[in-house]
Formats: structure tokens, sequence, C-alpha cells
């Protein structure tokens, strides 16, 4: 999975934002502020991965037992799918 | 440790347009797809998303605000004169300056998003643009009219 071609991870002012642009723009029109974690896991999606690369990569980054961050990041990563922000 | 906000849904902030003044006025940035032909050759119909946060100082000449007229009609078009009640402001691509009360303005685009390219309001390319346009600004109106009166002409003689 990956994120559609137009979704934009970035910071603006030092906020982490992710905002749709050219092709992508109907799917959101707006934009999600992200924490820490959550900039993390939508940098992960800016290329072709799966949920359990996220977990590993998440380990290495956040000082959290495993299940817990795997539940997490299935949980986040189901609202991103929600949104139709995801290629699959 | 995790910061546990990451894990609140709620706390991604999804709006929509009608929600553009409330969070600018709560201090929350905003993004909107632009729509219209007032502001080309920099904001195109539904194809370039602009990236606003809030306003919390006088605006300058050559910013780009987000005001909302009083039918609620969001509009974003260029300051091009400041008096102290005022903004004058016209898009990149109109003739007409339209002066509103300060209170109006909502927030100032700090990034233009089109297709994959950012431009920020800071980039030296963007501020060339912002200094040739006013620049031309004279020709072009003239340019505007002239066409104007050659098409009204046009269409008289055709019409008799």
């Amino acid at each position: 999975m990956k994120l559609k071609k137009g979704v934009v991870v970035c910071d603006v002012g030092g906020n982490p934002m992710v905002i749709c642009s050219g092709e992508a723009l109907d799917l959101l029109n707006g934009l999600i502020h992200n924490n820490k974690t959550g900039d993390f896991i939508f940098r992960q999606l800016q290329q072709e991965t799966t949920q359990e690369k996220i977990v590993d990569s998440m380990l290495e980054t956040f000082d959290a037992p495993r299940e817990v961050i795997a539940a997490d990041a299935a949980e986040f990563v189901a609202e991103i799918r929600k949104l139709g922000l995801l290629d699959e | 440790m995790l910061p546990n906000l990451w894990r609140k849904f709620g706390s991604w902030d999804f709006w929509m347009n009608k929600t553009i003044a409330g969070e600018l006025k709560a201090g929350r940035m905003v993004a909107t797809k632009t729509t219209g032909v007032s502001m080309r050759p920099l904001l195109y119909e539904r194809k370039t998303t602009a990236i606003i946060e809030p306003l919390r100082r006088e605006l300058q000449v050559g910013e780009l605000p987000i005001y909302q007229r009083p039918d609620g009609y969001y509009v974003i078009h260029r300051v091009v004169g400041v008096d102290p009640a005022h903004y004058y402001t016209r898009g990149d691509n109109c003739t007409d300056i339209e002066k509103i009360p300060k209170s109006w303005a909502l927030g100032v685009v700090v990034e233009i998003l089109r297709g994959n390219r950012r431009i920020r309001v800071t980039d030296r390319g963007y501020r060339f643009y912002v200094a040739f346009w006013r620049w031309i600004t004279p020709v072009r109106i003239l340019y505007y009219r002239v066409r104007g009166k050659i098409r009204s002409l046009r269409k008289s003689s055709a019409s008799v």
C-alpha cells in the first residue's frame, strides 16, 4: 500500500500536515494536522509498504510494546484507508 | 513513549469549506481547493490548493488574504492598497478593485499547491511574480479595457 498520487505529506511553518493536490484534490478538501507519530506513519506510506513494515519502523523509533504499536497503527491506517488516500 | 494524541483520530482536523472562518478564527491553519478565474495565472479552478494561516497582523500590499463577504462567500484576492480601516484588493486576473473592511480578512495564503509543485510565498520565484504582475498591471488593465471595447463594438455592429 502507498499514498495516492497527489497526497502531499508536508511541513508548513513547523506544523506537520497532509494536503491533497492535483489528482487527489477531490479526496480531501482541507488538511490533516498530524502530530509526530501521525506524520511518521504518513511518511512511511509515501513509498510502497505494508502494515508490518510500518510497525517495524515504529518500533525502531518509538518506545512502546509491539502489540500497542501494531493495534494503533492498524487503526490509524484504517482511517487513512477510509478516506480513500491509499493505493492498494 | 508514544504520544497518545496520535491515537485520537478526532485530533485530526478535517473540515470543509463551511468551517474556514471558524478554523481561522480559532487560530488553526486551513487548506482549500480554489475555484474561479479571478486569480489566474496563479490559482486555477479546482486545480490548486491554498494553504492559509490565521491572520494575526496587518496585511501588506502584495499579500494574498482570504476574506468573507457578508453573503458568506470566501474570496482570495491580492492586497493592492491599505488605509487605516480598509484593504483594497484585486484578483490577479481582474481589473476592478474591491474595498473591504479590515475585519473581513480572516487569513493569509502562505503556500500554494499546484499538482506536485509547492509554491511558498517566500520563494524568490513567487516574489518575482508578484512584483512583475504589479508592474504590468496598468498595461494589463488597458489591454482588458481595449479588448472589451472592441468586443462591444463588434457586437453592436453585428446586431445592426
